[in-house]
């Protein structure tokens, strides 16, 4: 039994504390996972906040053959969808400051003109944003949690094979929103050479 | 964003090479995979390209939540003790204050965030700048946090020919800097709101710099908004926001204090961001 299973034992058994030690040892994951998906600090947080209610006051329901923080992450994902759905016709200034629009790039600037690493960065962080939900859910819990395939299946609710083709998919989309933003960048990229 | 270049195609076998990067296949996918990348240099650019975009994504910072979330999290569960035998209950009890309140202020935002312009173009905007690949070369001087410059161009651009990509390098005539002060303004449906968005314009010899079309709006924002910056000169600045704080319809993105106490280093000009919410159809 590893920590998480004892925590998770002692948490369903009523002991509150020895929830707050995982709420404590998933949080920052959980949390950077969301801020990726949602674009929102606000909304990461009270995302957050609600998948550990939400999952302590399902604990019975957790079976004990996945791992707590796969099935924490599939209650915050399905949290993050929703609330992301619902962000779509209530768009907050909050959110379009985060999301923002395009940062100036010059698509006809030289290979040594190109965007330094926190530019890069924030472009990155744009392109992503343009994804649907679905698209940027995969990538980040692929490329930033470094999911296995059969992880991702069940925080996502879909068949393995699934996953392969919507994360083909979804990197697919990331490339061509990147091109569209960095035009020049990603011509480079493509070359032969 | 600009439709001027052909997009590259999918590399016909890319979701091929996507679960190959992952270290999903095995027998004749995986024997197929190695032998096309032993063959195909577009194979091997593709994956190439995989392993830039997973690198760069793992690169990106980490965030942290500013608020105690164990705390939060644990001071909602006093109020929901004891915890129920089964999952059907869940939150119906649980109070949901903060999330609440971040919904609240979305659906308020929301609600001022209305139509300044209608959908479509506005005809051309004053001095719309463009850019100009020739000069791109500065010295950027230290910047206080928040602020970013950008270069401009002394030379005369074409707009026939060249993008009106917002950035680099942009024409004032003076070969003065600008800066982007990150400051957006919003605008609400308030039927006076686009004819006093005009006369501020005019009275502060606001020059748009560059307005997004149509099919970028789309592509970057939600659905409906309408994005376009104007620079005006740091002296008119207090004014200015004055004058935006003055007008009904009007929310400014940072409070005029934070901006006018940013010190701006010798700059010509600041770059304002303007955002509305055109009609639904």
């Amino acid at each position: 039994m590893d920590d998480d299973e004892q925590l998770v034992a002692a948490a369903a058994a009523g002991d509150q504390q020895a929830y707050g030690a995982l709420v404590e040892r998933h949080q920052a994951r959980l949390y950077n996972t969301l801020y990726r998906v949602m674009h929102s600090a606000d909304d990461a947080l009270d995302i957050s906040q609600e998948a550990f209610v939400q999952a302590y006051l399902k604990l019975d329901s957790f079976r004990r053959d996945s791992r707590f923080y796969t099935w924490l992450y599939r209650i915050a994902m399905n949290l993050a969808l929703s609330a992301l759905r619902k962000r779509k016709n209530t768009a907050s200034i909050e959110d379009i400051r985060s999301r923002g629009a395009p940062d100036p790039v010059d698509p006809l600037a030289s290979p040594d003109e190109r965007l330094d690493g926190a530019e890069r960065v924030a472009v990155l962080e744009r392109a992503l944003s343009m994804l649907g939900e679905q698209p940027r859910q995969i990538l980040v819990l692929r490329e930033l949690e470094e999911f296995t395939y059969e992880q991702i299946a069940e925080v996502l609710d879909v068949p393995v094979g699934t996953v392969r083709s919507r994360l083909f998919r979804a990197r697919a989309q990331l490339k061509e929103q990147l091109r569209v933003l960095m035009p020049e960048e990603a011509d480079a990229t493509d070359r032969p050479g | 964003m600009n439709g001027t270049k052909p997009v590259p195609e999918e590399h016909p076998h890319a979701e091929l090479l996507s679960a190959y990067f992952d270290g999903r296949l095995a027998g004749e996918e995986l024997a197929q995979a190695e032998q096309l990348l032993a063959g195909d240099a577009s194979a091997r650019r593709e994956l190439a390209s995989l392993r830039e975009l997973s690198a760069e994504i793992k690169a990106m910072p980490r965030k942290a939540p500013t608020g105690d979330v164990t705390a939060a999290v644990l001071s909602r569960l006093q109020e929901t003790k004891p915890r129920p035998a089964s999952s059907d209950t869940v939150t119906q009890n649980v109070p949901r204050g903060w999330r609440s309140r971040v919904w609240a202020a979305a659906a308020i935002a929301a609600a001022l965030l209305l139509m300044l312009l209608p959908s479509g173009d506005q005809g051309e905007p004053n001095n719309v700048a463009a850019v100009d690949p020739a000069e791109s070369e500065w010295n950027q001087p230290a910047v206080p946090e928040g602020l970013r410059i950008v270069p401009i161009s002394p030379e005369p651009l074409d707009l026939e020919n060249s993008k009106p990509v917002f950035a680099n390098p942009q024409r004032l005539g003076d070969g003065a800097k600008r800066v982007d002060l990150n400051l957006e303004i919003y605008c609400d449906a308030e039927a006076d709101a686009r004819e006093g968005f005009d006369r501020l314009i005019a009275k502060h010899n606001l020059k748009t710099l560059y307005r997004q079309s149509e099919q970028e709006q789309e592509a970057s924002r939600p659905a409906g908004h309408r994005t376009a910056w104007v620079e005006c000169e740091p002296a008119g600045l207090r004014a200015l926001l004055e004058d935006f704080e003055a007008l009904n319809g009007y929310q400014l993105g940072r409070s005029p204090e934070d901006i006018l106490e940013t010190p701006l280093p010798g700059l010509a000009h600041v770059m304002i961001r303007l955002v509305w919410e055109a009609p639904a159809d």
